[in-house]
């Protein structure tokens, strides 16, 4: 080839350089097209000119033929007891699918739709196995009601508290009213006193002639 | 359906087994891991066939998912073989129709040469010159059975090829001298 096997082009980091990638343009291109024997478009004035690539053509269309060559398969290959085995293989590995386990578990539990995985939804036997009307699980039931009193029983817990509360304050009313009526209840004795009107009595009077208090 | 099952069984993997064997072959590099990928891509086949929308040829489908099985055994080597492949002999022979016992021979020998160069590639150079000569693919139907496009194809190719043409000077020079002979570069085109 026209380049230096040991001189890689500089924009590549090293490590991803290969004899192919150190190959100048023409090269290249020459190495990939007379691969495909069909195309016929191999530029043979590069071969004249490039010894290499003469030589690399030459070597592979040597080792073409070996390369074509069809490895003899061992006569296990052809034993039915082969077939057997693998037939065995792809009906436990069929058994052992998630399509396999849904159809196995039919009888047992209804299945929604909604359980399938989406790739086996397409096949005729997913679509002839969903169950046409769902039923929801005990199981799953069973946690939607617990979650559902326990709603209820947070929600019952403020509402005692809330009824103590307010007994507490009605009764705290009560006392202290019935407290400032009991007080207000409690009144001295009056005490007539009589007096010479020309002073002042030093306590409050009334003057009856005249009615009410000054 | 199970009578149409055992049909459909029937017919791809008495259709597809050789070829679906030889690709594993050449990019595991042995005959005992080439019938574990065989059975792991057949059941593969039949476990994924719903979603074979018939936009590909079949065979496009089915190599793909060959060579896919057979880059991800290697990951998986270590687990336990099947109690019927264990016993096989890793031991290899190669389709000939020489003449000649000495040629058949050669042939054998040749193709042992081959098979552990190619062993010493990468498993993805592997699989396209695999694909590429044992199923004699163009680049357009390399580039649909592989996902990749088709610059990708080309280069990966040609890199194929070169690094080969390494292995076989470096580490092969009995073959290389086997397979040499006089060419001049008017031959190419």
């Amino acid at each position: 080839m026209s380049a230096p096997e040991n001189q890689p082009p500089e924009n590549q980091p090293r490590d991803r350089r290969d004899r192919f990638s150190c190959l100048p343009p023409t090269c290249r291109a020459f190495l990939c097209t007379f691969a495909d024997n069909g195309t016929g478009a191999v530029d043979g004035t590069h071969a004249e000119q490039c010894a290499e690539c003469a030589k690399q053509h030459s070597f592979q269309t040597r080792l073409g033929s070996l390369l074509s060559t069809r490895p003899i398969s061992p006569e296990l290959l052809r034993t039915t007891q082969f077939a057997e085995m693998l037939h065995e293989r792809i009906i436990e590995a069929a058994a052992s699918s998630s399509l396999g386990i849904l159809v196995a578990n039919r009888d047992s539990a209804p299945i929604h739709s909604s359980a399938w995985p989406e790739a086996l939804l397409e096949s005729e036997v997913a679509r002839s196995t969903i169950s046409a009307t769902p039923q929801p699980s005990p199981a799953m039931w069973a946690k939607v009601r617990h979650s559902i009193m326990a709603g209820v029983s947070e929600r019952r817990q403020p509402r005692h508290w809330r009824r103590l509360l307010l007994g507490i304050t009605t009764a705290a009313a009560a006392a202290i009213v019935s407290g400032l009526v009991l007080s207000n209840g409690t009144t001295k004795e009056s005490t007539i006193v009589f007096t010479d009107l020309d002073t002042m009595p030093g306590v409050e009077f009334a003057i009856l002639r005249y009615g009410a208090l000054r | 359906m199970e009578d149409g099952f055992e049909r459909a069984f029937a017919e791809l993997f008495g259709r597809y087994r050789e070829r679906v064997y030889a690709i594993a072959f050449r990019v595991v590099g042995n005959a005992v891991d080439a019938l574990d990928v065989v059975q792991e891509s057949f059941a593969l086949v039949f476990r994924k066939l719903h979603s074979f929308r018939g936009g590909s040829l079949f065979s496009t489908w089915l190599f793909r998912i060959v060579v896919n099985c057979s880059i991800d055994h290697r990951r998986k080597r270590d687990v336990a073989r099947s109690p019927l492949v264990q016993g096989l002999s890793a031991e290899i022979d190669f389709i000939d129709d020489s003449p000649s016992p000495d040629q058949r021979a050669e042939t054998k020998e040749l193709g042992h040469q081959v098979q552990a160069a190619i062993s010493l590639l990468s498993p993805k150079l592997r699989a396209i010159l695999a694909l590429r000569y044992l199923e004699d693919m163009s680049y357009e139907h390399l580039a649909a059975t592989l996902g990749l496009s088709l610059g990708t194809v080309k280069s990966r190719l040609a890199r194929a090829h070169l690094a080969l043409e390494s292995v076989v000077r470096n580490r092969f020079p009995q073959l290389d001298t086997s397979i040499a002979a006089p060419d001049s570069v008017g031959d190419v085109g």
